[in-house]
């Protein structure tokens, strides 16, 4: 043997060694994967397998020949994609000045509106449903106000029709809207307007040619976030539509916990499945696939990763938004007199609609606190008299106790049980070269673009199959699996802005991996780490429909007692306990941005 | 000469931090005036002010005898180009440079030759259809100078444009810079903390200090005869003696130093020097020479060599004189009488000697 043979043989055995730590660097990403593979994609194929079962549980099509033959179903997609459609048509349009306002953050009160958008979007779903309710019903606040003042002769007819469901629906969404487009905003360089304004642009030419294009991917991104979560709604069309505003996740629930008809509802599931994948198609080739990621990878590659339809309406694009600027430039230039040459650009207009946009999100949760004091059994406006009897009647249920401790345990453990999968496995997405990197990117992400309701459909089928249904088990893992995704991404985004020379200093320094991940790694990432947790825990605290389909009646949490109460009738205990909620959320945001402003 | 641009007492605070105080400037049209000064000197907040995106406290700007203090950013007329280019990531080269003249509401059966003209000149006709994001660096700055050259502003503002370029690339750049300004003969205002930029470029340069001029002048003024310790010190290397006024003898001045007596010749006739009166002045390490058996000098002192550095064309020695005062003296390598160490004499003229206060 020559030494040329010796030396190339130790080569090949250090690659074999080095191909072998490679493989044990992975296996932190093992628990996460098996358990998204497990609890989510196992479930997404029972879901559709389900479907093409009947009653006698062979083999047919007879579900979807149902779907198909009944127009009352077509009647429910038509109004799902509509309502969902136009609540993120206007959303978007509604959300963008705030989110340009907050991303400006050069106007004191920035972070105000950072709180003011916090609340909302921690304060669970239902709480605001129930709040607009309070604020359109026939005793509410706009007809009794409007009565007592004269304008109308009789209550006007405001909740239980369209237009009551697209407003709960925007008011719902709202936030998560702004955050996404705000993600994207922030990463605009500001020195980009101020050189078009040194290049002799107007603002108004400045905005809508250099500035909102490069915020469209936060406004797509955004647009799809509300589509898909208004796919999947059930809580506002049931408690403020009518049956004509019926859209097909209600009809899931409907199918399920009245009729008990599984099969139909994995039809009906697939109906939802299928439409979402259709959106999320459309999208990727027109827009390209940056908009599924988000905001993160969008605004780094702004115009990266074109579809061919896009480039094909970039010409288009250009000249309408030129246009819109010389228009906007027009009423500029008409403004100039009157109201001074500096202001004129200078945004009254934006921070008005952004602070009107602020009340409309606050104030219908702010009416239900007096409610909540109210003498009255019913929610009511004005309230009448003085009593603490429904905080008493709340905190004294056992009922309503056992189910707010619920809520705590399952929040708590599923989100210290995503931290424990989800931390080491986003350690190693985001820091070493992983095989099969974009499927497992998929598993990630797919939990959170689908609508909640489909994976509690699917997990139910699972766990009747193994009887896990009805037990605290069945609620953790399906909260788990909401929040794994999130908790993933979340500490992703950190890590990438984490400088890994810190790591590598350490080491040489002398510090073993462990203590160095330990004194390091972990104190530089704490806030990260503490938000991904509190999100977490508010997601699975908010969470509705995933106990209403593995509870099984057995099991029950604070938005699933609020919910079944409201469906029999708007007593005032749940005044009582959304002032709770809400005062809660307070409480926890206002703390987490004075702790977050002290860094 | 014609006056492009006057800035008559400009000032600007920040709440409780003064970032300038009242401040002068008179610009004459096709000047390369530089902005020079340490981070928070107030030279971008005075270049900020100049292109509209701050508004002063207090004083008045001209542009063309005009006045525009108060005028926003898009009707000054000025070019800016931005530290990081700013270049617009979403248009292509080319849509780039044509977006001022489509502010300026050309037609663009004008503004397609005038892009085209100005990328031949910074030499970038074969990126036209690139965006930012597919160009290096240099190619990046040499857009962001065309964006701001092709409608041919009366002003051209520059922020630290070479900052984020490397060394090699900044040297060419700036050579083109100078380039461009005398093709388009406009009048360039521009910032940096790089003392060798700001002399290889400029015409004047004003060097700035805590919100305040510390001097204005040519490149060979603030070099040769710096006002103060600090002018002295920021462009390049210079011994600064503390010394006391003996006599003076016209426009001749004995001074007493730490070092022994020093001779300045630096007075104006009819200018009175006190006996006793403190002050500083300067020699540059250049001026001082090593002095062989017989040669003398206005000004002779004896060091001790510490160290002996040779970069190159020129070689610096670090010595120590008999009272311990550090003086550091640079010479040409290529010279000859490089001292072999220790003990050995050096001298400089009376005419080399700055006073600084």
């Amino acid at each position: 043997m020559t030494a040329a043979d010796l030396q190339w043989q130790a080569g090949g055995t250090a690659v074999r060694s080095w191909r072998q730590r490679s493989f044990v660097s992975l296996l932190p990403l093992i628990p996460a994967w098996a358990f998204l593979l497990l609890f989510f994609a196992v479930p997404l194929l029972f879901v559709t397998g389900a479907s093409i079962f009947d009653e006698s549980g062979s083999l047919s099509l007879q579900n979807f020949i149902r779907l198909v033959e009944t127009p009352v179903y077509w009647r429910i997609l038509l109004n799902t994609l509509d309502i969902a459609f136009w609540s993120a048509c206007i959303t978007v349009v509604a959300g963008y000045p705030l989110a340009r306002m907050l991303a400006s953050g050069e106007r004191s009160g920035s972070s105000l509106l950072m709180i003011a958008i916090m609340i909302p979007l921690w304060t669970s779903f239902l709480v605001r449903a129930l709040a607009w309710m309070l604020v359109l019903s026939r005793y509410g606040v706009i007809n009794s106000t409007m009565l007592s003042m004269g304008l109308f002769d009789t209550p006007a007819r405001l909740v239980n029709n369209y237009p009551a469901v697209l407003l709960a629906m925007v008011h719902g969404m709202l936030p998560l809207a702004v955050l996404t487009m705000y993600s994207v905003m922030q990463n605009i360089d500001p020195a980009l307007t101020r050189a078009a304004s040194t290049l002799g642009a107007r603002s108004g030419h400045a905005f809508w040619r250099v500035y909102f294009p490069l915020s469209l991917p936060g406004v797509a991104s955004a647009w799809l976030v509300v589509f898909v979560s208004a796919l999947g709604t059930f809580i506002v069309p049931v408690l403020l539509g009518s049956p004509r505003e019926m859209m097909i996740a209600g009809s899931i629930v409907e199918q399920i916990n009245n009729n008990f008809n599984w099969g139909f509802a994995g039809a009906l599931t697939c109906m939802l499945l299928g439409a979402t994948l259709i959106v999320y198609l459309v999208f990727e080739r027109t827009l390209g696939s940056s908009v599924l990621s988000g905001g993160a990878a969008s605004s780094a590659s702004t115009g990266t990763g074109k579809g061919r339809v896009q480039q094909w309406m970039r010409p288009f694009g250009t000249s309408i938004l030129a246009a819109v600027g010389t228009v906007t430039v027009f009423f500029e230039k008409m403004l100039e007199p009157v109201l001074g040459r500096r202001r004129a650009g200078n945004g009254i207009l934006l921070s008005f609609s952004a602070w009107l946009l602020v009340a409309f999100l606050v104030l219908p949760v702010v009416f239900v606190i007096p409610v909540s004091f109210s003498e009255d059994r019913f929610f009511s406006w004005p309230p009448v008299g003085f009593t603490t009897e429904w905080f008493e009647a709340y905190f004294t249920s056992t009922v309503w106790m056992k189910a707010t401790l619920n809520s705590v345990l399952f929040a708590f453990v599923s989100a210290i049980t995503s931290m424990l999968l989800g931390i080491p496995a986003a350690l190693v997405l985001a820091r070493r070269s992983v095989p099969m990197r974009a499927l497992l990117m998929m598993l990630v992400l797919m939990p959170i673009v689908l609508p909640n309701v489909i994976v509690s459909v699917g997990l139910f089928y699972v766990f009747a199959y193994v009887n896990l249904v009805g037990s605290v088990w069945a609620i953790i893992i399906g909260h788990t699996v909401l929040n794994l995704p999130y908790v993933i991404i979340t500490v992703m985004a950190v890590l990438k802005n984490y400088d890994v020379r810190l790591d590598h200093a350490s080491w040489t320094l002398g510090a073993s991996k462990l203590r160095t991940f330990r004194l390091i790694t972990m104190p530089i990432l704490r806030a990260g780490i503490v938000a991904a947790f509190l999100f977490s825990f508010v997601r699975s605290f908010d969470d509705l429909s995933i106990v209403l389909f593995l509870g099984a009646g057995q099991l029950s949490t604070l938005p699933l007692q609020l919910w079944s109460t409201a469906l029999v009738g708007i007593d005032s205990t749940l005044a009582a306990v959304s002032t709770v909620i809400f005062c809660a959320v307070c409480v926890v945001v206002v703390v987490a941005t004075r702790i977050g402003s002290k860094k | 000469m014609d006056l492009k641009l006057k800035i008559e007492g400009v000032s600007k605070s920040y709440g409780a931090v003064r970032a300038l105080n009242p401040i002068s400037v008179d610009v004459p049209a096709g000047e390369f005036l530089t902005l020079l000064g340490p981070s928070g000197s107030g030279k971008t907040t005075l270049l900020q002010i100049l292109s509209g995106l701050v508004v002063p406290d207090d004083g008045g700007i001209w542009i063309d005898g005009k006045l525009a203090t108060h005028l926003p950013p898009s009707q000054r007329d000025i070019g800016m180009v931005f530290q990081n280019y700013a270049l617009f990531p979403h248009m292509t080269v080319a849509e780039n440079i044509a977006f001022p003249l489509q502010m300026r509401r050309m037609k663009s059966a004008e503004i397609a030759p005038k892009v085209r003209r100005i990328l031949d000149i910074v030499q970038l006709p074969h990126l036209a259809d690139r965006f930012p994001r597919e160009l290096s660096g240099g190619q990046q700055q040499r857009v962001a100078l065309a964006r701001c050259a092709v409608y041919e502003p009366p002003i051209i503002l520059m922020d630290e444009p070479l900052g984020a370029l490397d060394k090699n690339l900044r040297d060419q750049m700036q050579l083109e810079i100078v380039h461009l300004h005398k093709t388009l003969s406009t009048t360039i205002l521009y910032v940096t903390h790089d003392q060798e930029e700001a002399m290889a470029m400029s015409d004047r340069i004003c060097l700035m200090k805590d919100g305040r001029i510390e001097q204005l002048g040519t490149p060979r003024d603030l070099y040769r005869s710096p006002r103060t310790e600090f002018v002295a010190n920021f462009f390049g290397r210079s011994n600064v003696f503390r010394c006391t006024v003996k006599e003076q003898f016209d426009q001749t001045v004995l001074l007493d130093a730490p070092v022994g007596p020093i001779i300045v010749n630096g007075y104006r006739p009819g200018q009175k020097a006190n006996r006793g009166q403190t002050m500083s002045v300067v020699v540059r390490p250049e001026d001082i020479r090593f002095l062989n058996g017989s040669e003398t000098a206005d000004n002779e002192i004896v060091v001790r060599l510490e160290q002996t550095v040779m970069t190159g064309a020129t070689t610096r020695y670090l010595a120590r004189s008999t009272d311990d005062t550090p003086i550091e003296i640079l010479s040409f390598s290529s010279s000859g009488h490089s001292p072999a160490g220790g003990e050995c004499r050096v001298g400089w003229g009376k005419e080399n000697v700055t006073i600084v206060c």
